[in-house]
């Protein structure tokens, strides 16, 4: 699956990467339990803990499926706003029911080569 | 107590700003924001020679003539015993006749200054309360010797004006404007109890489970206060509640300047302009039973309303 992006989307990727990763993970701590109100802090907590949770998943399908190893050397995802798009469109194949982008800001914060741990340490 | 009731009853005739100045530590700029002529001056005063101040002395001319002047003052919390800060607030109740009521408080072997029921936002919690229960007493202490309440005198963190305006008008300030925003809130107490609450407003997440569910009717009480949103029929927009999530931690980056607490009101003040909620604060101790307690209504455009 391919995500179809506007203007809008652009400017939303653009967004998010100038966020820190606390706010980051409180955008996606508000999609974590509609049963449960947090505080701020508690909303980045909550979304720290969702992220754990998924990371099983986004592994396999970020650094295995898609072999994020091999991808990540291509020229054209030197460009954060890039590489945020192609993991974003490939967590959206997953129907995981969170905002992909946000998701994929997060690993780019973390920095690809750091989440699946194949080499190096690199932050993007 | 009849002079307290006076206090209530009469309306304010003047409001004083005074903020540090961006440079130089000894010197502070000053606003007067006449609400019946609707008239704003502004000057700039010397700690070394704060009697030669001629702002200052307008304003000892006009409480002669029993002006009823709020002062607001923008300073840090905490400040030395021998700062410019304490200099200028000892000072001014020669011209103003509005008294200074402060704490003196020992911090990492240091004697330092703290106004009167401002934020305390220490890492130690325990700490913390001992200041508070400490500045609660002298409080109560110069209640009871004076009748009179620190209202007199209005704390904001510093920052706060700037922001304020840069929030009514997305654009940066120039110093007249700084003075003006942090008169606009020393004359409505609905805004400076917003500001000066210590309480944590709501998270995003509050936010949308407010206009998705209406959950707990958008209250969220916290410190002395309790918060609440209220969509408004026809007027709230309900499209792309989900991008509020962003919107609140974009806002936070547009007022980096300040302290975290005060961040997340302007965030929640960014996303009640946007989607058009409106906002209260009520005291939980004192609620002023003839006012709405109102911090944004979207319904009206916001410079009319700020200075009805």
């Amino acid at each position: 699956m391919e995500l179809t992006l506007n203007v809008a989307d652009l400017q939303e990727i653009n967004d998010l990467l100038t966020l820190d990763d606390e706010a980051l993970f409180s955008i996606l701590g508000g999609y974590a339990d509609e049963s449960a109100l947090y505080q701020p802090i508690g909303q980045i907590e909550a979304g720290k803990k969702l992220f754990q949770n998924l990371n099983g998943t986004l592994h396999e399908v970020i650094c295995e499926k898609w072999k994020a190893n091999e991808k990540i050397d291509n020229p054209k995802l030197n460009d954060s706003v890039n590489l945020v798009v192609a993991i974003g469109d490939t967590i959206a194949s997953l129907h995981l029911g969170f905002p992909p982008f946000v998701i994929a800001a997060i690993i780019v914060k973390i920095g690809i080569r750091e989440f699946c741990k194949c080499g190096h340490s690199e932050k993007k | 107590m009849w002079s307290f009731r006076k206090k209530i009853t009469t309306s304010i005739s003047h409001v004083v700003a005074v903020l540090e100045h961006s440079e130089e530590a000894n010197l502070f700029n000053i606003g007067v924001l006449d609400i019946n002529k609707k008239e704003f001056l502004m000057g700039e005063c010397s700690t070394e020679s704060i009697e030669q101040c001629e702002i200052l002395n307008q304003l000892k001319i006009l409480n002669k003539d029993n002006a009823n002047i709020q002062l607001l003052v923008e300073f840090p919390l905490f400040f030395e015993e021998n700062s410019s800060y304490h200099v200028i607030l000892s000072k001014l109740p020669q011209f103003t006749n509005c008294e200074f009521i402060h704490g003196v408080f020992e911090i990492d072997n240091r004697r330092m200054i703290a106004g009167i029921g401002a934020e305390l936002d220490l890492d130690n919690q325990i700490e913390n309360n001992i200041m508070q229960n400490k500045i609660n007493k002298l409080i109560v202490n110069l209640f009871e010797k004076t009748h009179r309440t620190s209202e007199k005198i209005m704390y904001l963190q510093p920052n706060i004006s700037k922001c304020y305006y840069k929030f009514i008008f997305d654009t940066e300030p120039s110093l007249r404007e700084i003075l003006l925003a942090a008169s606009v809130i020393g004359y409505n107490k609905n805004i400076f109890r917003f500001f000066f609450s210590s309480g944590i407003v709501h998270s995003s997440q509050d936010i949308v489970q407010t206009l998705k569910y209406n959950f707990l009717q958008g209250r969220v009480v916290s410190g002395n206060e309790v918060f609440i949103l209220e969509p408004i029929d026809d007027v709230t927009d309900y499209n792309n509640i989900d991008k509020i999530y962003m919107k609140y931690e974009l806002s936070k980056n547009k007022y980096a300047c300040l302290e975290e607490n005060d961040k997340y009101k302007f965030s929640l003040l960014e996303i009640c302009k946007k989607w058009k909620i409106k906002l209260y604060c009520e005291n939980v101790f004192n609620k002023d039973i003839n006012s709405e307690c109102v911090v944004y209504d979207p319904t009206m455009p916001l410079i009319d309303w700020l200075i009805k």
